[in-house]
Protein backbone atom coordinates (compact mmCIF):
# COMPACT_ATOMS: atom_id res chain seq x y z
CA UNK A 1 0.00 0.00 0.00
CA UNK A 2 1.23 3.47 -0.83
CA UNK A 3 2.11 5.68 2.10
CA UNK A 4 0.79 9.18 2.64
CA UNK A 5 2.23 11.84 0.32
CA UNK A 6 5.45 13.35 1.56
CA UNK A 7 6.02 17.05 2.08
CA UNK A 8 8.53 18.17 -0.57
CA UNK A 9 8.66 21.88 0.17
CA UNK A 10 8.39 23.69 3.46
CA UNK A 11 8.62 27.37 4.24
CA UNK A 12 9.22 27.70 7.96
CA UNK A 13 8.83 31.19 9.38
CA UNK A 14 10.02 32.77 6.14
CA UNK A 15 9.63 36.54 6.08
CA UNK A 16 10.07 38.78 3.05
CA UNK A 17 12.68 41.50 3.03
CA UNK A 18 10.13 44.30 3.58
CA UNK A 19 8.88 46.20 6.58
CA UNK A 20 5.83 44.65 8.21
CA UNK A 21 6.49 41.29 6.54
CA UNK A 22 4.40 38.39 7.76
CA UNK A 23 6.12 35.17 8.75
CA UNK A 24 5.10 32.46 6.30
CA UNK A 25 4.66 28.76 6.99
CA UNK A 26 3.74 26.73 3.96
CA UNK A 27 4.14 23.15 2.84
CA UNK A 28 3.66 21.55 -0.57
CA UNK A 29 3.00 17.84 -0.77
CA UNK A 30 4.47 15.43 -3.26
CA UNK A 31 2.08 14.68 -6.13
CA UNK A 32 0.55 18.14 -6.07
CA UNK A 33 0.81 21.42 -7.97
CA UNK A 34 0.63 24.61 -5.91
CA UNK A 35 0.59 28.22 -7.03
CA UNK A 36 1.99 31.42 -5.57
CA UNK A 37 -0.30 34.09 -6.98
CA UNK A 38 0.75 37.67 -6.48
CA UNK A 39 1.56 40.87 -8.32
CA UNK A 40 5.10 41.90 -9.24
CA UNK A 41 5.62 43.71 -5.92
CA UNK A 42 4.36 40.76 -3.87
CA UNK A 43 6.44 38.17 -2.05
CA UNK A 44 5.48 35.47 -4.58
CA UNK A 45 8.61 35.99 -6.65
CA UNK A 46 10.84 36.05 -3.60
CA UNK A 47 9.29 32.88 -2.15
CA UNK A 48 9.65 31.13 -5.51
CA UNK A 49 13.32 32.16 -5.72
CA UNK A 50 13.89 30.85 -2.17
CA UNK A 51 12.19 27.54 -3.04
CA UNK A 52 14.40 27.21 -6.12
CA UNK A 53 17.51 27.83 -4.03
CA UNK A 54 18.39 30.96 -6.00
CA UNK A 55 18.02 33.16 -2.95
CA UNK A 56 18.22 32.60 0.80
CA UNK A 57 15.36 33.86 2.95
CA UNK A 58 16.15 36.82 5.19
CA UNK A 59 14.46 35.00 8.05
CA UNK A 60 13.32 31.41 8.52
CA UNK A 61 14.08 28.28 6.55
CA UNK A 62 13.10 26.79 3.22
CA UNK A 63 13.41 23.00 3.11
CA UNK A 64 13.10 20.95 -0.07
CA UNK A 65 13.01 17.33 -1.17
CA UNK A 66 12.32 14.12 0.68
CA UNK A 67 15.40 14.66 2.82
CA UNK A 68 14.19 18.17 3.75
CA UNK A 69 17.44 19.89 2.81
CA UNK A 70 17.91 23.63 2.97
CA UNK A 71 17.00 24.91 -0.47
CA UNK A 72 20.00 27.20 -0.93
CA UNK A 73 22.62 24.55 -0.07
CA UNK A 74 24.42 22.51 -2.73
CA UNK A 75 22.43 19.36 -1.91
CA UNK A 76 19.18 21.30 -1.65
CA UNK A 77 19.67 22.87 -5.06
CA UNK A 78 20.01 19.41 -6.55
CA UNK A 79 16.56 18.48 -5.23
CA UNK A 80 14.87 21.36 -7.02
CA UNK A 81 14.75 22.94 -10.45
CA UNK A 82 13.69 26.32 -11.80
CA UNK A 83 11.86 26.50 -15.12
CA UNK A 84 12.21 29.98 -16.59
CA UNK A 85 11.41 31.71 -19.88
CA UNK A 86 15.03 32.00 -20.82
CA UNK A 87 17.91 29.59 -20.84
CA UNK A 88 21.20 31.18 -19.96
CA UNK A 89 23.80 29.42 -22.06
CA UNK A 90 27.00 30.19 -23.93
CA UNK A 91 26.38 31.61 -27.44
CA UNK A 92 25.60 28.95 -30.04
CA UNK A 93 24.66 26.27 -27.51
CA UNK A 94 21.88 23.86 -28.54
CA UNK A 95 19.21 22.16 -26.39
CA UNK A 96 21.11 18.87 -26.74
CA UNK A 97 24.35 20.58 -25.68
CA UNK A 98 22.75 22.19 -22.64
CA UNK A 99 20.99 19.03 -21.47
CA UNK A 100 24.00 16.81 -22.15
CA UNK A 101 26.30 19.17 -20.24
CA UNK A 102 23.99 19.15 -17.23
CA UNK A 103 23.48 15.38 -17.42
CA UNK A 104 27.20 14.56 -17.72
CA UNK A 105 27.83 16.63 -14.61
CA UNK A 106 25.48 14.28 -12.74
CA UNK A 107 25.81 10.93 -14.54
CA UNK A 108 29.42 9.86 -14.85
CA UNK A 109 28.94 6.99 -17.30
CA UNK A 110 29.08 8.31 -20.86
CA UNK A 111 26.55 5.87 -22.34
CA UNK A 112 24.07 6.43 -19.53
CA UNK A 113 24.47 10.18 -19.95
CA UNK A 114 23.75 9.97 -23.67
CA UNK A 115 20.73 7.76 -23.02
CA UNK A 116 19.37 10.07 -20.32
CA UNK A 117 19.86 13.11 -22.56
CA UNK A 118 17.96 11.36 -25.35
CA UNK A 119 15.11 10.40 -23.00
CA UNK A 120 14.76 13.93 -21.63
CA UNK A 121 14.76 15.51 -25.10
CA UNK A 122 12.22 12.96 -26.30
CA UNK A 123 9.94 13.45 -23.28
CA UNK A 124 9.91 17.19 -23.81
CA UNK A 125 9.47 16.85 -27.56
CA UNK A 126 12.73 18.59 -28.33
CA UNK A 127 14.32 16.06 -30.71
CA UNK A 128 13.51 18.07 -33.81
CA UNK A 129 15.22 21.20 -32.46
CA UNK A 130 17.88 19.39 -30.42
CA UNK A 131 20.70 20.68 -32.60
CA UNK A 132 19.35 24.16 -33.27
CA UNK A 133 21.10 27.03 -31.44
CA UNK A 134 19.01 28.42 -28.58
CA UNK A 135 18.99 31.85 -30.23
CA UNK A 136 16.81 30.42 -33.01
CA UNK A 137 14.22 28.70 -30.81
CA UNK A 138 10.75 30.07 -30.07
CA UNK A 139 9.55 30.75 -26.56
CA UNK A 140 7.73 27.42 -25.90
CA UNK A 141 10.85 25.54 -27.04
CA UNK A 142 13.02 27.69 -24.79
CA UNK A 143 10.75 26.96 -21.83
CA UNK A 144 10.86 23.24 -22.58
CA UNK A 145 14.66 23.42 -22.85
CA UNK A 146 14.75 25.13 -19.46
CA UNK A 147 12.71 22.26 -18.04
CA UNK A 148 14.93 19.73 -19.81
CA UNK A 149 18.04 21.20 -18.14
CA UNK A 150 16.25 20.96 -14.78
CA UNK A 151 15.38 17.31 -15.38
CA UNK A 152 19.08 16.44 -15.61
CA UNK A 153 19.37 16.37 -11.81
CA UNK A 154 16.10 14.42 -11.41
CA UNK A 155 14.56 17.02 -9.10
CA UNK A 156 11.76 16.34 -6.64
CA UNK A 157 10.45 19.90 -6.82
CA UNK A 158 10.03 22.13 -9.86
CA UNK A 159 9.53 25.86 -9.45
CA UNK A 160 7.97 27.28 -12.60
CA UNK A 161 7.68 30.91 -13.63
CA UNK A 162 4.52 31.67 -15.57
CA UNK A 163 3.20 32.18 -18.20
CA UNK A 164 3.55 28.49 -18.84
CA UNK A 165 3.17 27.35 -22.40
CA UNK A 166 0.42 24.81 -22.98
CA UNK A 167 2.90 22.18 -24.15
CA UNK A 168 4.31 22.07 -20.62
CA UNK A 169 1.00 21.62 -18.77
CA UNK A 170 0.74 17.87 -19.35
CA UNK A 171 4.45 17.39 -18.54
CA UNK A 172 4.09 19.22 -15.25
CA UNK A 173 1.09 17.06 -14.37
CA UNK A 174 3.00 13.90 -15.25
CA UNK A 175 5.94 15.13 -13.17
CA UNK A 176 3.64 15.77 -10.19
CA UNK A 177 1.82 12.46 -10.61
CA UNK A 178 5.16 10.67 -10.22
CA UNK A 179 5.18 11.84 -6.59
CA UNK A 180 7.01 15.11 -7.14
CA UNK A 181 5.84 18.64 -6.40
CA UNK A 182 5.38 21.67 -8.63
CA UNK A 183 5.26 25.26 -7.44
CA UNK A 184 4.09 27.83 -9.96
CA UNK A 185 4.69 31.53 -9.53
CA UNK A 186 2.22 33.68 -11.41
CA UNK A 187 0.70 37.14 -11.35
CA UNK A 188 -2.53 36.34 -13.16
CA UNK A 189 -5.39 34.00 -12.39
CA UNK A 190 -5.75 33.30 -16.10
CA UNK A 191 -2.26 31.79 -16.28
CA UNK A 192 -2.93 29.05 -13.76
CA UNK A 193 -3.02 25.71 -15.56
CA UNK A 194 -5.58 22.97 -14.96
CA UNK A 195 -4.72 20.45 -12.28
CA UNK A 196 -3.62 22.98 -9.67
CA UNK A 197 -4.82 22.01 -6.21
CA UNK A 198 -3.93 24.97 -4.02
CA UNK A 199 -3.38 28.66 -4.65
CA UNK A 200 -1.55 30.90 -2.19
CA UNK A 201 -2.59 34.52 -2.57
CA UNK A 202 0.38 36.79 -1.86
CA UNK A 203 0.73 40.49 -1.26
CA UNK A 204 3.84 42.50 -0.44
CA UNK A 205 3.91 41.36 3.19
CA UNK A 206 3.43 37.63 2.78
CA UNK A 207 0.91 34.90 2.00
CA UNK A 208 -2.54 36.31 2.75
CA UNK A 209 -4.65 33.25 2.21
CA UNK A 210 -4.44 29.76 0.76
CA UNK A 211 -7.45 28.62 -1.20
CA UNK A 212 -8.42 25.75 -3.41
CA UNK A 213 -9.00 26.43 -7.07
CA UNK A 214 -12.74 25.77 -6.75
CA UNK A 215 -13.02 28.09 -3.74
CA UNK A 216 -11.31 30.87 -5.68
CA UNK A 217 -13.53 30.30 -8.69
CA UNK A 218 -16.58 30.40 -6.44
CA UNK A 219 -15.57 33.73 -4.93
CA UNK A 220 -14.43 35.30 -8.17
CA UNK A 221 -17.66 34.07 -9.87
CA UNK A 222 -16.52 34.84 -13.37
CA UNK A 223 -15.29 38.21 -12.26
CA UNK A 224 -12.82 40.21 -14.28
CA UNK A 225 -10.86 43.40 -14.53
CA UNK A 226 -12.40 45.63 -17.18
CA UNK A 227 -10.80 48.59 -18.94
CA UNK A 228 -13.04 50.84 -20.98
CA UNK A 229 -12.87 54.24 -22.64
CA UNK A 230 -15.63 56.31 -24.24
CA UNK A 231 -15.69 58.96 -26.93
CA UNK A 232 -16.38 61.64 -25.83
CA UNK A 233 -15.30 60.78 -22.29
CA UNK A 234 -17.97 59.90 -19.73
CA UNK A 235 -18.00 61.44 -16.22
CA UNK A 236 -16.85 59.15 -13.43
CA UNK A 237 -20.17 59.51 -11.57
CA UNK A 238 -21.91 57.74 -14.43
CA UNK A 239 -19.76 54.64 -14.03
CA UNK A 240 -20.19 54.67 -10.27
CA UNK A 241 -23.88 53.98 -10.85
CA UNK A 242 -23.12 50.48 -12.14
CA UNK A 243 -24.12 48.09 -9.30
CA UNK A 244 -21.25 45.93 -7.98
CA UNK A 245 -18.44 48.03 -9.49
CA UNK A 246 -15.19 47.92 -7.49
CA UNK A 247 -11.74 49.53 -7.53
CA UNK A 248 -12.70 52.13 -10.13
CA UNK A 249 -9.71 54.03 -11.48
CA UNK A 250 -9.69 56.79 -14.10
CA UNK A 251 -6.57 57.76 -16.01
CA UNK A 252 -6.30 59.65 -19.32
CA UNK A 253 -9.87 58.86 -20.30
CA UNK A 254 -9.48 55.16 -19.54
CA UNK A 255 -11.59 53.61 -16.77
CA UNK A 256 -10.38 50.48 -15.03
CA UNK A 257 -12.45 48.51 -12.53
CA UNK A 258 -13.21 45.03 -11.28
CA UNK A 259 -16.62 43.43 -11.28
CA UNK A 260 -17.91 40.11 -10.01
CA UNK A 261 -20.13 39.50 -13.03
CA UNK A 262 -18.42 40.29 -16.28
CA UNK A 263 -21.42 39.89 -18.59
CA UNK A 264 -23.60 42.15 -16.42
CA UNK A 265 -20.87 44.82 -16.24
CA UNK A 266 -20.37 44.84 -20.02
CA UNK A 267 -24.14 45.13 -20.60
CA UNK A 268 -24.27 48.06 -18.16
CA UNK A 269 -21.38 49.76 -19.94
CA UNK A 270 -23.10 49.47 -23.30
CA UNK A 271 -26.37 50.81 -21.85
CA UNK A 272 -24.50 53.74 -20.30
CA UNK A 273 -22.80 54.55 -23.59
CA UNK A 274 -26.08 54.43 -25.49
CA UNK A 275 -27.99 56.48 -22.90
CA UNK A 276 -25.31 59.18 -22.96
CA UNK A 277 -24.70 59.14 -26.72
CA UNK A 278 -21.16 57.91 -26.33
CA UNK A 279 -19.18 55.33 -28.30
CA UNK A 280 -17.14 52.63 -26.58
CA UNK A 281 -13.75 52.95 -28.27
CA UNK A 282 -11.77 50.55 -26.11
CA UNK A 283 -12.83 47.55 -24.05
CA UNK A 284 -10.45 45.06 -22.46
CA UNK A 285 -11.47 42.23 -20.21
CA UNK A 286 -8.82 40.40 -18.25
CA UNK A 287 -8.86 38.06 -15.28
CA UNK A 288 -8.99 39.67 -11.85
CA UNK A 289 -5.63 40.91 -10.58
CA UNK A 290 -4.32 39.25 -7.40
CA UNK A 291 -4.94 42.38 -5.32
CA UNK A 292 -8.64 42.25 -6.22
CA UNK A 293 -8.77 38.53 -5.45
CA UNK A 294 -7.20 39.19 -2.07
CA UNK A 295 -9.89 41.77 -1.35
CA UNK A 296 -12.51 39.07 -1.97
CA UNK A 297 -11.10 37.24 1.03
CA UNK A 298 -10.66 40.30 3.22
CA UNK A 299 -11.46 39.57 6.83
CA UNK A 300 -10.18 36.01 6.46
CA UNK A 301 -6.55 37.04 7.02
CA UNK A 302 -4.92 35.09 9.79
CA UNK A 303 -7.31 32.18 9.51
CA UNK A 304 -5.90 28.71 9.84
CA UNK A 305 -4.57 27.37 6.59
CA UNK A 306 -5.76 24.17 5.03
CA UNK A 307 -4.90 21.18 7.10
CA UNK A 308 -2.34 18.88 5.54
CA UNK A 309 -1.00 21.47 3.18
CA UNK A 310 0.06 24.20 5.53
CA UNK A 311 1.92 23.43 8.64
CA UNK A 312 3.72 25.11 11.41
CA UNK A 313 7.12 24.32 12.88
CA UNK A 314 5.76 21.06 14.36
CA UNK A 315 5.03 19.47 11.00
CA UNK A 316 1.81 18.56 9.24
CA UNK B 1 35.59 15.93 -17.90
CA UNK B 2 33.08 17.22 -20.44
CA UNK B 3 32.51 20.39 -18.42
CA UNK B 4 36.29 20.84 -18.16
CA UNK B 5 36.93 20.52 -21.88
CA UNK B 6 33.85 22.51 -22.85
CA UNK B 7 34.86 25.37 -20.55
CA UNK B 8 38.34 25.42 -22.09
CA UNK B 9 36.88 25.37 -25.61
CA UNK B 10 34.41 28.17 -24.82
CA UNK B 11 37.11 30.29 -23.15
CA UNK B 12 39.38 30.04 -26.18
CA UNK B 13 36.51 30.66 -28.63
CA UNK B 14 35.39 33.75 -26.71
CA UNK B 15 38.89 35.23 -26.57
CA UNK B 16 39.70 34.47 -30.20
CA UNK B 17 36.42 36.07 -31.19
CA UNK B 18 37.31 39.28 -29.36
CA UNK B 19 39.19 41.64 -31.69
CA UNK B 20 40.41 43.94 -28.93
CA UNK B 21 41.84 41.04 -26.91
CA UNK B 22 43.76 39.90 -29.99
CA UNK B 23 45.03 43.44 -30.49
CA UNK B 24 45.97 43.71 -26.82
CA UNK B 25 47.95 40.49 -26.91
CA UNK B 26 49.74 41.59 -30.06
CA UNK B 27 50.38 45.08 -28.74
CA UNK B 28 51.84 44.06 -25.36
CA UNK B 29 54.93 42.19 -26.66
CA UNK B 30 55.51 44.92 -29.26
CA UNK B 31 55.28 47.65 -26.60
CA UNK B 32 57.64 45.78 -24.26
CA UNK B 33 60.10 45.24 -27.11
CA UNK B 34 59.95 48.91 -28.04
CA UNK B 35 60.65 50.30 -24.58
CA UNK B 36 63.01 47.71 -23.06
CA UNK B 37 66.80 47.78 -23.25
CA UNK B 38 68.16 44.92 -25.37
CA UNK B 39 69.82 43.11 -22.45
CA UNK B 40 66.59 42.80 -20.38
CA UNK B 41 64.27 42.19 -23.33
CA UNK B 42 64.43 38.34 -23.45
CA UNK B 43 63.62 38.09 -19.72
CA UNK B 44 60.65 40.42 -20.06
CA UNK B 45 59.35 38.55 -23.07
CA UNK B 46 59.59 35.25 -21.17
CA UNK B 47 57.62 36.79 -18.30
CA UNK B 48 55.12 38.16 -20.75
CA UNK B 49 54.73 34.70 -22.31
CA UNK B 50 53.73 33.38 -18.86
CA UNK B 51 51.21 36.21 -18.27
CA UNK B 52 49.69 36.56 -21.73
CA UNK B 53 47.51 33.41 -21.72
CA UNK B 54 45.98 34.54 -18.42
CA UNK B 55 45.35 38.03 -19.77
CA UNK B 56 44.02 36.66 -23.04
CA UNK B 57 41.69 34.05 -21.54
CA UNK B 58 40.53 35.72 -18.35
CA UNK B 59 40.06 39.38 -19.31
CA UNK B 60 36.31 39.91 -19.38
CA UNK B 61 35.61 36.20 -18.87
CA UNK B 62 33.77 36.57 -15.56
CA UNK B 63 31.25 39.03 -16.93
CA UNK B 64 30.79 37.18 -20.22
CA UNK B 65 27.57 35.54 -21.38
CA UNK B 66 29.54 32.36 -22.03
CA UNK B 67 30.56 31.97 -18.39
CA UNK B 68 27.21 33.06 -17.00
CA UNK B 69 25.51 30.53 -19.25
CA UNK B 70 27.83 27.69 -18.28
CA UNK B 71 27.39 28.42 -14.58
CA UNK B 72 23.61 28.67 -14.98
CA UNK B 73 23.41 25.26 -16.66
CA UNK B 74 25.66 23.68 -14.06
CA UNK B 75 24.26 25.64 -11.09
CA UNK B 76 22.62 22.57 -9.56
CA UNK B 77 25.42 20.11 -10.24
CA UNK B 78 29.03 19.43 -9.29
CA UNK B 79 29.95 20.85 -12.68
CA UNK B 80 30.06 24.43 -11.40
CA UNK B 81 33.25 23.55 -9.49
CA UNK B 82 34.70 22.00 -12.64
CA UNK B 83 34.18 25.27 -14.51
CA UNK B 84 36.07 27.16 -11.78
CA UNK B 85 38.85 24.57 -11.88
CA UNK B 86 39.05 24.73 -15.65
CA UNK B 87 39.25 28.52 -15.79
CA UNK B 88 42.27 28.36 -13.49
CA UNK B 89 43.88 25.31 -15.06
CA UNK B 90 43.78 26.47 -18.70
CA UNK B 91 45.69 29.76 -18.27
CA UNK B 92 48.12 28.08 -15.88
CA UNK B 93 48.88 25.27 -18.32
CA UNK B 94 49.08 27.47 -21.38
CA UNK B 95 51.19 30.03 -19.50
CA UNK B 96 53.56 27.28 -18.41
CA UNK B 97 53.88 25.84 -21.91
CA UNK B 98 54.30 29.21 -23.61
CA UNK B 99 56.72 30.35 -20.90
CA UNK B 100 58.78 27.14 -21.28
CA UNK B 101 59.04 27.63 -25.03
CA UNK B 102 60.01 31.28 -24.64
CA UNK B 103 62.46 30.38 -21.87
CA UNK B 104 64.19 27.74 -23.96
CA UNK B 105 64.41 30.16 -26.86
CA UNK B 106 65.86 32.89 -24.64
CA UNK B 107 68.44 30.84 -22.77
CA UNK B 108 69.19 27.22 -23.46
CA UNK B 109 69.30 25.22 -21.26
CA UNK B 110 67.24 27.10 -18.66
CA UNK B 111 68.37 26.82 -15.04
CA UNK B 112 66.68 24.36 -12.68
CA UNK B 113 65.18 27.30 -10.76
CA UNK B 114 63.36 28.35 -13.91
CA UNK B 115 61.51 25.02 -14.12
CA UNK B 116 60.29 25.43 -10.55
CA UNK B 117 59.43 29.10 -10.78
CA UNK B 118 57.65 28.78 -14.13
CA UNK B 119 54.55 26.70 -13.16
CA UNK B 120 54.28 28.36 -9.76
CA UNK B 121 54.35 31.81 -11.34
CA UNK B 122 51.91 30.78 -14.06
CA UNK B 123 49.54 29.51 -11.37
CA UNK B 124 49.97 32.63 -9.22
CA UNK B 125 49.44 34.95 -12.17
CA UNK B 126 46.32 33.08 -13.31
CA UNK B 127 44.89 33.03 -9.78
CA UNK B 128 45.57 36.75 -9.32
CA UNK B 129 44.08 37.73 -12.67
CA UNK B 130 41.09 35.47 -12.02
CA UNK B 131 40.51 36.96 -8.55
CA UNK B 132 40.92 40.52 -9.82
CA UNK B 133 38.52 39.86 -12.70
CA UNK B 134 36.01 38.19 -10.40
CA UNK B 135 35.97 40.91 -7.73
CA UNK B 136 37.19 44.18 -9.22
CA UNK B 137 37.24 43.83 -13.00
CA UNK B 138 38.51 47.20 -14.36
CA UNK B 139 40.27 48.46 -11.19
CA UNK B 140 41.76 44.96 -10.82
CA UNK B 141 43.17 44.97 -14.35
CA UNK B 142 44.56 48.45 -13.80
CA UNK B 143 46.29 47.48 -10.55
CA UNK B 144 47.82 44.33 -12.01
CA UNK B 145 49.03 46.33 -15.01
CA UNK B 146 50.64 48.88 -12.70
CA UNK B 147 52.31 46.09 -10.70
CA UNK B 148 53.71 44.63 -13.89
CA UNK B 149 55.07 48.00 -15.03
CA UNK B 150 56.55 48.64 -11.59
CA UNK B 151 58.33 45.28 -11.61
CA UNK B 152 59.51 45.73 -15.17
CA UNK B 153 61.07 49.07 -14.32
CA UNK B 154 62.71 47.84 -11.08
CA UNK B 155 66.09 46.31 -10.85
CA UNK B 156 67.37 44.68 -7.68
CA UNK B 157 65.27 43.50 -4.71
CA UNK B 158 62.16 45.35 -5.85
CA UNK B 159 61.62 42.77 -8.58
CA UNK B 160 60.57 40.29 -5.89
CA UNK B 161 57.39 42.34 -5.54
CA UNK B 162 56.35 41.66 -9.12
CA UNK B 163 55.37 37.99 -9.41
CA UNK B 164 54.66 38.37 -13.12
CA UNK B 165 58.36 38.82 -13.81
CA UNK B 166 59.82 35.91 -11.82
CA UNK B 167 60.43 33.55 -14.74
CA UNK B 168 62.26 36.22 -16.72
CA UNK B 169 64.29 37.37 -13.72
CA UNK B 170 65.39 33.81 -12.96
CA UNK B 171 66.60 33.39 -16.52
CA UNK B 172 68.20 36.85 -16.86
CA UNK B 173 68.97 37.96 -13.30
CA UNK B 174 70.80 41.18 -14.21
CA UNK B 175 73.44 42.88 -12.06
CA UNK B 176 71.68 43.83 -8.82
CA UNK B 177 68.96 41.16 -8.94
CA UNK B 178 68.50 38.76 -6.01
CA UNK B 179 69.88 35.22 -6.29
CA UNK B 180 67.64 32.93 -8.42
CA UNK B 181 67.02 30.72 -5.36
CA UNK B 182 65.20 33.58 -3.67
CA UNK B 183 62.76 33.63 -6.61
CA UNK B 184 62.04 29.94 -6.00
CA UNK B 185 61.14 30.68 -2.39
CA UNK B 186 59.23 33.81 -3.33
CA UNK B 187 57.23 32.01 -6.03
CA UNK B 188 56.35 29.24 -3.54
CA UNK B 189 55.13 31.82 -1.06
CA UNK B 190 53.38 33.73 -3.79
CA UNK B 191 51.57 30.62 -5.06
CA UNK B 192 50.26 30.08 -1.52
CA UNK B 193 49.16 33.69 -1.16
CA UNK B 194 47.49 33.68 -4.60
CA UNK B 195 45.66 30.46 -3.78
CA UNK B 196 44.41 32.11 -0.58
CA UNK B 197 43.28 35.24 -2.43
CA UNK B 198 41.63 33.07 -5.07
CA UNK B 199 39.68 30.98 -2.56
CA UNK B 200 38.62 34.13 -0.69
CA UNK B 201 37.39 35.71 -3.91
CA UNK B 202 35.42 32.55 -4.72
CA UNK B 203 33.82 32.47 -1.28
CA UNK B 204 32.77 36.12 -1.12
Amino acid sequence: MEGPPEVLLKFLGVAAAVEGAVSTDLAVLGGTIAVLLGEENSVAGELAACAAGIRSPREGKVLVGRRMLEASTKEGRRASGFVAHTVEAPPGMTPRGCVNLAVTAVVKNRNSATEKTREILEWLDLQTVANVPLEELNSPEIQRTSMAVCMATSPELLVVDSPIHESLHSRLKTFARAGNAVLIRTSSLGEIPEGVERIALCDSSGIVRVVSRSELRGRAMGGAEISVSFCPSLPRQQLETIPGIKNLLHRNGLYKFTHGETAFAVTQLMNLARANSRAVIELHISSMPPSALIRLFEGDRGRTFHEGLFTGEDGP
Amino acid sequence: MKALLLTAEIMVKRSVGSIWLLWLCGFLPAAVAAVSPVDTLPGKLVSLAVCLPGVFLLTGWHGSRARTGLMAILFRTEGAGTVRFSELLLPTLSGTILGAMAGMAASFPPTWQFWLVLPLSAFAVSALIDSAERRYRYPGRFLLGLLWLHGASESGGGSLLAPFLYPGKVLMPGEAAPHPDSFVLASLALAGVSAGIYSLSCRR
